[in-house]
C-alpha cells in the first residue's frame, strides 16, 4: 500500500514577531518554522497503517512525504523521515503561493501523478495552522479524481478489502461514520492520533536518507496562476473590555464616551477559593455586601 | 608469643600447618574464582574515564574512605560503623599474622616483631573489645531500634556477618587468653586477653589447651568463611567500597554524557541504558558496593511522598540482575529488558534528580546518573515518556524555551531598562544569562530586574544575549532527551563564544550548574557565577550596604542545584547574616539534607500523583512561622509559593522571595 502524505512547514503564529523593543528594529528572530501539527498527525496515521502490514501483494509499499517550499522546508521533511517516512519529496519553489490553495493542490497533484509507484491513499492535514484555509486536500482530490473525506477522527483500513472505515468529527462532538473506497484523499483532524516523537535511531536514519528534490520543470513547468489574492491582513484589534450592557445609570454623554473608547471597565469579578466552609462564607459575604439578602426582620 | 602453636600438633597424623595450608588454598582459590567472575562483570561494563586527577581522588579516599566523613550523619550507625571499620583495618593484620604464624611456625610478619609487636598486641586487644561491643550495638540497632531504612535489606546476611565478626573477635581473645594462662605469662598491656586469661583460670591445663587450640581453628575457619562470603553478599563493599570512593565523580553537578567518545549525539544510533551491559564499569562497581543501608531512600523526596521509587531497592534489583540471580536470569540467553521488567517506568519518572541519595551515600553510589541513563533509553530509543513532557520538548525544539514564549520575547523583562542586548561592535566581559524562567515568568522577572539594579548600582556593566539565548537544556537533559540538550547546548556555546564573554552571571541554579559543570564537555570555558556568589562579593566589598530598622525572620530553603550539586551552602547564609534585623531560622532539613522543592529533574512539567513534595516542604519551612521564605532558584520559588499558598492553618500565606529581592528590600539605595 502506497501512502502519500502532503505536509506543510508553517510559520508559527504564536510567537510575537519581529519588533525588538530594545533595538527598536524589525527582526526575524521571532519567526519560527515548524511542521504543521495536523500534517504530523496525517503522517502518524500513514505510519500506523504501514505498521499494520498493509502492503500490496505484488510489492513494497511505503509512506512518501511531499512538501512544497524553499530550502528551509527540508528540516520539516527531515522530521518526517525521523518519524519513519520512507521517502521525502521536496518540490523546490522559493515563492510558493501559500496564500492560494489552488496552485498548491495543482503542484501536489502533478507530483503525485508523476510518481511511478502509484498511490492507494493520500493523507493531508485538515488545515494548516498558519493560514487555516483547509482546502488543499479537497482540491487535490478533485484534481486526482478521487473521493475525499474531510476531518477524519478515526481511520481503519481492512487488510483484505480496499476500502476504509472512517469517522468524521462534526460539531459538538458528534461523529459520522463513513465508508470509502480506496484510493482516496483523507484530510485528518488533530485528534486522530498522537504523533510519535522521533527516536535517536530514527533521527540518525533520517540524516542519512536523501530528500528527492523536484523542480517545477520536472513536473510540467510553471505553476498555474493564483486565483486568490490577499489584499490586506489586519492584526487582531485590541479586544474591548467585555460588558454585557452599558450601565443605565450613566448619563448619555458618559455612555457615548465609553462606547467610543472601546468599552467600559469590566465589572470586577473574583473567584472564591478554599475549603467548602470558606467558600460558603465567601458567597454569603458577597451576597450580603451587594444587598441581595433580605433585610433582617426588625419586628421579630 | 604463645608457646603452644596449634599448628604444630598433628591431626589424623598430618601436621596442623599442612591442614591449614590446604584450608588456605581452598578458601583463597574459591574466593579468587568468585571475585574474578565479579571482576569480569565489571569489565563488561561500558567505558568511563575515571583515572584522571589522582591527587584529588586520593584526598577523597582518605577523607571519605578512611576517615568515613559521611558516616556520622547518622550518629548511631555511623559511629558503630567507624569502630568496626577501624577494627577491620587493625585486626585484618592480626588475622594475617595468625595465618602466617600458622603456615610457617616460628615466623611472624616482619613488621610485628619486637616492641612494635608489643604495642600492636595491646592495641589490637583494645580494638577487639571495641569491635565486639560495636557488633553487639549494631545487632541491637537492627533488631530493637529497627530504623525504617533497613526495610527490604538482607537481614539474615547482616546478622550473619555481625556474628561472624563477633566470633572472630571472641575466638582470638579466647585463643590468646588461654595461651597466656597455659604459659602463666603476664603481658600487661593486652588487656582483653589478660582479662580472658583470668576468666579461664579455673580450667584444668588439659582443657585449657583444647580451648586454646579450638580458639585458633575457629578463628581461622571463620576468617576464611568470611572471606568467601564477601563477594557473595552485600558485604562485598568491604572490598569494593574504597575503590568506589576513589573513583567517585569529581564534578558533582556534571551528568554523565551519553557517550565518552568525542562524537556529537547526531552521530549516535544508540544511547542510554536499556540492558545491563550498557551500564559503565563504575556503575557496576556501584552495584557491588551497595550495603543496603537505605540512607538514599531515607532522604529521597519521591519516596517521602509515596511515589514508587526507592534508590536502595533500585540498586539492589539492578545488582541482583547483574549477578544473574534475579527472577529472570540472564543465563537463559533471552535478554531481559531492564526497563519494564526490572525497573518500572514510573520509578524512573518519579525522580526529581535532587541528588539527596547521592549526597548521603557513604560509598558514593551514583543513582541519578543511572536513572537519567535509563530515561535516555526510554526517550531516545523507545520514544516512551509521560504525555505531558511532549509539549515541553516541542516548545524547546520550536521556540527554544520550555514555556513556548519564543525568542522575540526573551528581552521583555528588561522593558524600560537600558539593558544592552549583545552589541556586536565590542566584546563584553560580563554576560547575564537570563534563563527561560526570568524571561518568561511574571513573578520571577522582578528578580532579573533587581539584579540589573544591584549590578548597575555596583558599577558592573553587563549585557544579555537577548534572542540568541536559548534554554540551557537542563530539563531536557534530566528528562533523558540528550539530543535536544546537546542541540541547545551547542547553539548556546556558539553564541557565548561569539560575544567573547569572560564571565557569566546567572540567577537560576539550573542554568548555573549546566553552564558551569556540563557545558565544558562541549567546549565552553568561562567563569560562571551564581547571583548569590556575586552578592556575597558585593557585600564584602561594601558595594551593597544595608539599612537598619526593618526586622524579619527568614527561613532559607537550599536549592538542590546550588547546594548539593555546587556546594553553595554558605554564601546565601552569609548574605542574610549581613543584613541587620534579619533572623535566619534554619528549617529542620537544611544544607546537604535539604528537601527538594519537587520541581527539579523536569518535575516542573510533570504531573505529580498523590502527595506533593512542595507542600511537604512548604509545611516544613513554615513550622517556625517565618515572615519570609528565601530561596535562590526560580523553580524552588514557584514550587514553594504554591506549597505555601496551600498551607491551611496559616492565615495569609507566607511569601517566598528570592535572595536578590530580599537584599534589595533591605539595602540602602
Amino acid at each position: 500500500m502506497n501512502i502519500i502524505v502532503c505536509v506543510k512547514q508553517i510559520s508559527h503564529i504564536y510567537v510575537h514577531q519581529a519588533f525588538d523593543k530594545i533595538t527598536r528594529q524589525l527582526t526575524n528572530t521571532g519567526v519560527v518554522h515548524t511542521l504543521n501539527p495536523y500534517d504530523k498527525v496525517a503522517l502518524e496515521a500513514a505510519l500506523r497503517l504501514r505498521e499494520q502490514g498493509l502492503r500490496k501483494q505484488d510489492g513494497e509499499g511505503g509512506v512518501t512525504v511531499i512538501s512544497i517550499g524553499p530550502k528551509r522546508v527540508e528540516s520539516a521533511l527531515r522530521w518526517c523521515l525521523a518519524m519513519g517516512a520512507d521517502r521525502a519529496i521536496h518540490v523546490v519553489d522559493d515563492a510558493a503561493p501559500d496564500k492560494d490553495p489552488w496552485p498548491i493542490a495543482d503542484l501536489l497533484a502533478r507530483v503525485i501523478q508523476s510518481q511511478d509507484t502509484g498511490h492507494d491513499l493520500v493523507l493531508c492535514g485538515r488545515k494548516a495552522m498558519d493560514r487555516e484555509m483547509g482546502q488543499v486536500g479537497v482540491f487535490l482530490a478533485e484534481l486526482l479524481d478521487l473521493p475525499v473525506v474531510t476531518s477524519v477522527a478515526a481511520l481503519t483500513v481492512e487488510p483484505t478489502s480496499s476500502k476504509a472505515m472512517l469517522q468524521r468529527s462534526l460539531e459538538r462532538g458528534n461523529r459520522e461514520t463513513v465508508e470509502c473506497a480506496l484510493p482516496a484523499v483523507f484530510t485528518v483532524d488533530k485528534n486522530l492520533h498522537r504523533p510519535r516523537y522521533p527516536t535517536l535511531p530514527g533521527r540518525a536514519q533520517a540524516r542519512k536518507m536523501a530528500i528527492e528534490r523536484i523542480s517545477l520543470a520536472d513536473i510540467g513547468g510553471e505553476r498555474i496562476s493564483a486565483t486568490l489574492e490577499v489584499t490586506t491582513m489586519a492584526p487582531p484589534r485590541i479586544r474591548p473590555k467585555k460588558i454585557l450592557s452599558p450601565d443605565s445609570n450613566l448619563s448619555a454623554a458618559n455612555r457615548l464616551q465609553f462606547a467610543m473608547s472601546g468599552g467600559m471597565p469590566q465589572k470586577k469579578g473574583g473567584q472564591i477559593g478554599g475549603d467548602p466552609t470558606a467558600m460558603a462564607i465567601g458567597i454569603f459575604d458577597f451576597l450580603k455586601d451587594r444587598n441581595f439578602l433580605p433585610k433582617p426582620n426588625r419586628e421579630s | 608469643m604463645t608457646g603452644i602453636l596449634p599448628v604444630t600438633q598433628h591431626y589424623a597424623g598430618i601436621p596442623g600447618n599442612v591442614w591449614l595450608g590446604v584450608l588456605t588454598t581452598i578458601a583463597v582459590v574459591t574466593f579468587l574464582i568468585v571475585t574474578y567472575n565479579r571482576f569480569r562483570l565489571l569489565c563488561a561494563g561500558n567505558k568511563d574515564p575515571r583515572f584522571s586527577s589522582v591527587k584529588e581522588r586520593l584526598k577523597g579516599l582518605v577523607l571519605e574512605g578512611f576517615l568515613q566523613r559521611r558516616q556520622p550523619r547518622y550518629p548511631v550507625a555511623g559511629v558503630l560503623h567507624i569502630v568496626i571499620f577501624w577494627g577491620f583495618m587493625v585486626l585484618g593484620l592480626r588475622s594475617l599474622n595468625l595465618l602466617v604464624e600458622g603456615l610457617f611456625p616460628g615466623t611472624t610478619l616482619p613488621f610485628l616483631k619486637g616492641d612494635v609487636g608489643v604495642v600492636y598486641d595491646s592495641m589490637k586487644d583494645l580494638f577487639e573489645l571495641t569491635t565486639l561491643a560495636a557488633c553487639i550495638g549494631a545487632v541491637y540497632h537492627r533488631a530493637v531500634v529497627k530504623p525504617k531504612r533497613y526495610d527490604g535489606s538482607h537481614r539474615f546476611e547482616a546478622y550473619l556477618v555481625l556474628s561472624l565478626i563477633g566470633i572472630l573477635m571472641l575466638s582470638d581473645l579466647v585463643y590468646e587468653g588461654a595461651g597466656y594462662r597455659l604459659q602463666a605469662e603476664e603481658t600487661g598491656w593486652a588487656v582483653g586477653s589478660v582479662a580472658v586469661s583470668y576468666g579461664l583460670s579455673f580450667l584444668a591445663p588439659q582443657v585449657l589447651k583444647t580451648v586454646h587450640v579450638t580458639g585458633y581453628w575457629v578463628h581461622m575457619i571463620v576468617f576464611f568463611v568470611f572471606l568467601n562470603l564477601l563477594p557473595l553478599s552485600k558485604h562485598f563493599h568491604i572490598i569494593t567500597a574504597l575503590p568506589n570512593v576513589f573513583f567517585k565523580k569529581q564534578v558533582r553537578g556534571r551528568l554523565k554524557p551519553a557517550t565518552f567518545e568525542p562524537a556529537p549525539i547526531t552521530e549516535l544510533t544508540y544511547a542510554g541504558v536499556g540492558k545491563v551491559e550498557d551500564f559503565t564499569w563504575k556503575h557496576m562497581l556501584d552495584f557491588f558496593s551497595c550495603t543496603e543501608c537505605g540512607r538514599c531512600t531515607d532522604n529521597c523526596p519521591a519516596n517521602l511522598v509515596g511515589r514508587n521509587l526507592s534508590p536502595k531497592h533500585m540498586t539492589m534489583r539492578l545488582r541482583d540482575h547483574v549477578y544473574g540471580t534475579s527472577k529472570a536470569p540472564r543465563s537463559t540467553g533471552k535478554e531481559t529488558p531492564l526497563i519494564g521488567d526490572i525497573i518500572a517506568t514510573d520509578e524512573l519518572w518519579a525522580c526529581t534528580t535532587c541528588g539527596a541519595c547521592e549526597e548521603q551515600c557513604p560509598v558514593f553510589i551514583e543513582h541519578v546518573d543511572k536513572i537519567v541513563d535509563m530515561r535516555r533509553h526510554l526517550v531516545l530509543m523507545q520514544s516512551d515518556f509521560p504525555d505531558e513532557i511532549l509539549q515541553m520538548f516541542r516548545n524547546l525544539e520550536i521556540f527554544s524555551d520550555p514555556m513556548g514564549m519564543g525568542p522575540a520575547r526573551r528581552t521583555e523583562w528588561a522593558e524600560g531598562l537600558p539593558v544592552e542586548s549583545l552589541s556586536k561592535n565590542n566584546a563584553v566581559d560580563v554576560v547575564y544569562w537570563v534563563g527561560c524562567f526570568a524571561a518568561a515568568d511574571d513573578r520571577y522577572r522582578s528578580v532579573a530586574r533587581t539584579l540589573w539594579k544591584i549590578m548597575t548600582g555596583a558599577g558592573i556593566r553587563f549585557e544579555i544575549l537577548g534572542a540568541a539565548e536559548r534554554c540551557c537544556g537542563d530539563f531536557a537533559r534530566r528528562l533523558g532527551n540528550e539530543y535536544l540538550f546537546e542541540t541547545l547546548a551547542r547553539k548556546n556555546i556558539e553564541a557565548l563564544k561569539a560575544c567573547g564573554a569572560k564571565q557569566i552571571v546567572t540567577t537560576c541554579p539550573h542554568c548555573y550548574n549546566t553552564l558551569k559543570n556540563e557545558y565544558p564537555d562541549f567546549g565552553l570555558d568561562v567563569d560562571v557565577l551564581h547571583h548569590t556568589e556575586l552578592l556575597t562579593r558585593l557585600i564584602r566589598d561594601n558595594k551593597v550596604t544595608f539599612k537598619t530598622g526593618d526586622k524579619a525572620r527568614i527561613t532559607y530553603h537550599d536549592a538542590c542545584y546550588l547546594g548539593r550539586y555546587n556546594q553553595i551552602y554558605l554564601p546565601p547564609r552569609e548574605i542574610l547574616g549581613h543584613i541587620p534585623g534579619v533572623d535566619v531560622i534554619e528549617p529542620e532539613r537544611n544544607c546537604e539534607k535539604g528537601l527538594c522543592c519537587g520541581g527539579g529533574g523536569g518535575y516542573m512539567w510533570l504531573v505529580e500523583q498523590g502527595q506533593r513534595v512542595n507542600e511537604v516542604r512548604a509545611a516544613e519551612l513554615s513550622t517556625h512561622a517565618p515572615d519570609l521564605v528565601a530561596t535562590a532558584c526560580p523553580y524552588c520559588m514557584t514550587m514553594l509559593q504554591d506549597g505555601l499558598d496551600r498551607q491551611k492553618d496559616t492565615g495569609t500565606p507566607v511569601q517566598c522571595m528570592d535572595l536578590m529581592e530580599i537584599v534589595d528590600r533591605f539595602m540602602t539605595n
